[in-house]
């Protein structure tokens, strides 16, 4: 028997007093900003509100690095794929043992070096005074506007949803909810969405604006420092707390070994008899089927009064036999569900051991989801594309001396090691705990957090649990808002338009340009994409394949010039479009294409390599004068 | 990679000492590169089943305690050597507010 039975209950919403727990954990955020916004008083406006003074020390430095790296992407689009495809994603993600060499030790010393020789604020800065072009930073900037707005939109939606899981069940927020939905219908694209995700999607938005917008970066560094450590004391408690109620490791492994991947079913319920109201079934309920076989719906079914039969439904229907008795006990009663259409895995199915070993179980892909090539061009992803991300490489450019740099190095390390092997563990054991939830993945994080603490007697442990994606989001969210709301003020207002702009007209256009990304995320997400993972490792690979190579040999390669950055910039962005393109018209979905499953992100380098070079070397040489500043003693 | 513009200025110690570093960070992916590959495609059996159980140490399938966990160890031991031992301080330049060579 599996170790399921008590955890059927615990998978409701968290309960009341995690939720006080949650809003203490927004109260102290919204401290730190006013004290963030006090600190910086009577210093310089724009260096101040962006770099925070260049004055960054050891424990803000690696945690605000840490935490910026750890994103949503880490808490609900990872779990969610471990969930789906068992411990493939240990290679998958194991690229973050070298993170702290490549994307910090590679960068930090020189940028910071260079950056301060510029005196620059932004990473378009950088590269413009690097090269003496203003066509160079202009590039810079609207390329880190376009990717980083994709990923914003990946954490508002990763945010809301967070916080639905947290809230539902509370009487006071299911009736605002409802009453969202009441007073929207109808209306165009906001009528459509779900009132609970839009009511939290609001409230997310505000709270990360809010304290973005008031305490600037040395606010976000200092949150960053509090939600890395929420993060990592999160990821530990839920570890102990995971091991343990699964009956230790090696039996969460022996579980998993005799699991096979459900499959996707269309069904239609059918009463026994006939009843006199309507039969509602939710989303997530489980229904026996006619054959002994157990399905979970993915929508709301309903059969009308005196009928017994409903429309067809989309379902998920287990196929481990362990699974099917252990879940068997909380399925509605006195309906049935017929199945119409099946659908196995593309790889996988009817395979035991497959989630313990890559490449893992796919719907569709029939080489699975991690075949050799595409690991190894994953270890390359996320150091490389890390490395290119100018969220961090700003960061690089605001730590105090080389001794904060060496011990950051070491302790980002430590965090890393911390956080994802962790969660490796917790949710291939999510999958013997609880069943089922292909039917939302992205959900499993809050829920695992819910349904632990619930299980062990702690439910107030769920705010702090639930808390650690969140943290992980808004320290995401804070540090990009400020990326581009700092590359359309200082880059594009102050470079182009108004060179001679005053302090107060800076301030209140940051202010204002915070304001409305914010709303404009919202907007952009009311009907969010499924994919959040698909979205960040988008936004990541084109933000790495512009970034990446021109800035590593703007710092290390004197030969380099400008027409060589911009053509680097250019190339490595359109390769990594076209290969997105292409998936998209292959497969039908937002899918990168990536042939001989290599990650786009690798093509999307060489390419970007190939055409600084080029161009660099057909150019003639640059300033003496630029190259001596940077490069010489 | 040397060049024209290299050679006309004399490249200053912070810059050569960042240059040597980047080479040792650079061999040291490809390392825990091929470690993590070869092991993890190596020791991956070819399926699972009651007879052929999935070997594993402490609980974590061997493949992945071989190939990624005792790797990720190896490369906080090496980290913890870089950056104690073999990265140089550096004086990195004035900060804002301070004297400056802005331009």
């Amino acid at each position: 028997m599996m170790v399921v039975e008590g955890f059927l209950a615990a998978t409701s919403a968290a309960s009341t007093s995690a939720l006080v727990t949650f809003v203490v954990y927004l109260l102290m955020v919204f401290a730190l900003a006013y004290f963030a916004n006090r600190a910086q008083q009577g210093r310089e406006f724009l260096s101040e509100y962006f770099l925070g003074g260049r004055s960054i020390g050891l424990w803000a430095f690696a945690l605000t690095y840490g935490a910026t790296v750890a994103s949503g992407g880490s808490f609900m689009g990872f779990p969610a794929l471990i969930y789906t495809h068992g411990w493939s994603l240990a290679w998958w993600i194991c690229g973050y043992m070298a993170c702290p060499l490549v994307a910090l030790a590679l960068f930090a010393k020189r940028i910071n070096q260079v950056g301060r020789i510029a005196q620059a604020i932004t990473v378009p800065e950088l590269l413009r005074k690097r090269f003496s072009s203003p066509a160079v930073g202009n590039t810079a900037t609207i390329i880190l506007v376009f990717f980083m707005f994709f990923y914003l939109l990946a954490q508002f939606k990763a945010g809301a949803q967070i916080m639905a899981t947290l809230l539902e069940g509370n009487p006071a927020f299911d009736g605002l909810a409802r009453g969202f939905e009441l007073a929207t219908e109808g209306w165009l694209w906001v009528g459509a969405a779900e009132g609970s995700y839009v009511v939290c999607l609001i409230l997310f938005t505000i709270s990360v604006v809010v304290y973005t917008a008031y305490g600037g970066f040395r606010a976000v560094v200092w949150t960053d420092v509090m939600q890395g450590l929420v993060m990592a004391v999160g990821v530990v408690i839920m570890l102990v707390l995971a091991i343990h109620q699964v009956g230790g490791l090696s039996r969460a492994t022996e579980q998993l070994a005799a699991m096979t991947p459900p499959e996707t079913v269309v069904v239609s319920l059918e009463l026994e008899t006939p009843m006199e109201t309507r039969f509602e079934a939710a989303k997530g309920d489980w229904i026996r089927t006619n054959d002994g076989g157990l399905v979970r719906l993915k929508s709301f079914a309903e059969i009308p009064a005196g009928e017994t039969k409903s429309e067809n439904v989309d379902a998920l229907k287990l196929t481990t036999a362990e699974e099917i008795e252990a879940m068997s006990y909380g399925a509605v009663k006195g309906v049935a569900a017929t199945v119409l259409e099946s659908q196995s895995y593309a790889y996988g199915a009817e395979q035991p051991g497959v989630y313990l070993m890559p490449p893992g179980p796919h719907p569709t892909k029939v080489g699975g989801f991690l075949p050799v090539f595409l690991a190894l061009s994953f270890f390359a992803f996320w150091n490389f594309s890390g490395a290119g991300q100018p969220s961090y490489m700003v960061r690089q450019m605001a730590f105090r001396d080389s001794v904060v740099l060496r011990r950051a190095i070491i302790f980002v390390a430590v965090f890393f090691l911390i956080i994802y092997l962790p969660l490796v563990v917790i949710f291939t054991t999510a999958r013997v705990l609880l069943p089922g939830w292909e039917i939302a993945p992205d959900r499993i994080m809050p829920e695992m957090a819910a349904a632990l603490t619930e299980n062990a007697g702690v439910p107030w442990l769920a705010g702090l649990l639930v808390a650690a994606p969140f943290a992980a989001i808004m320290s995401s969210v804070d540090s990009f808002l400020l990326l581009v709301s700092s590359g359309v003020v200082r880059d594009i207002y102050q470079q182009n338009i108004n060179l001679n702009a005053s302090e107060k007209q800076i301030k209140r256009l940051t202010h204002w340009v915070t304001i409305l990304l914010g709303v404009a995320g919202v907007i952009a997400v009311l009907n969010p994409p499924n994919f959040l993972q698909t979205l960040i490792v988008f936004a990541s690979a084109g933000l790495g394949a512009c970034f990446l190579v021109p800035m590593v040999l703007a710092l290390y390669w004197p030969r380099m010039t400008s027409r060589g950055a911009v053509a680097g910039m250019i190339t490595g962005g359109a390769t990594i479009l076209l290969f997105y393109l292409i998936g998209a018209v292959k497969y039908g979905t937002f899918q990168e294409y990536a042939p001989f499953d290599l990650h786009p992100f690798i093509y999307s380098m060489f390419t970007a390599f190939l055409a600084v070079v080029l161009v660099s070397l057909r150019d003639s040489t640059p300033d003496q004068k630029l190259v001596e500043r940077f490069f010489g003693k | 990679m040397s060049s024209p513009a290299d050679n006309a200025v004399e490249l200053g110690e912070s810059f050569r000492q960042s240059k040597r570093e980047m080479w040792v960070i650079l061999g040291a992916w490809v390392f825990f590169l091929l470690w993590t590959g070869i092991s993890c495609a190596v020791l991956t059996p070819n399926e699972v089943s009651e007879a052929n159980p999935m070997p594993t140490v402490l609980g974590i399938p061997r493949w992945a305690a071989f190939g990624i966990v005792l790797p990720w160890f190896g490369a906080l031991a090496f980290i913890f050597w870089f950056a104690s031992r073999f990265m140089k301080d550096t004086n990195l330049g004035p900060g804002d507010g301070e004297e400056g060579t802005d331009s």
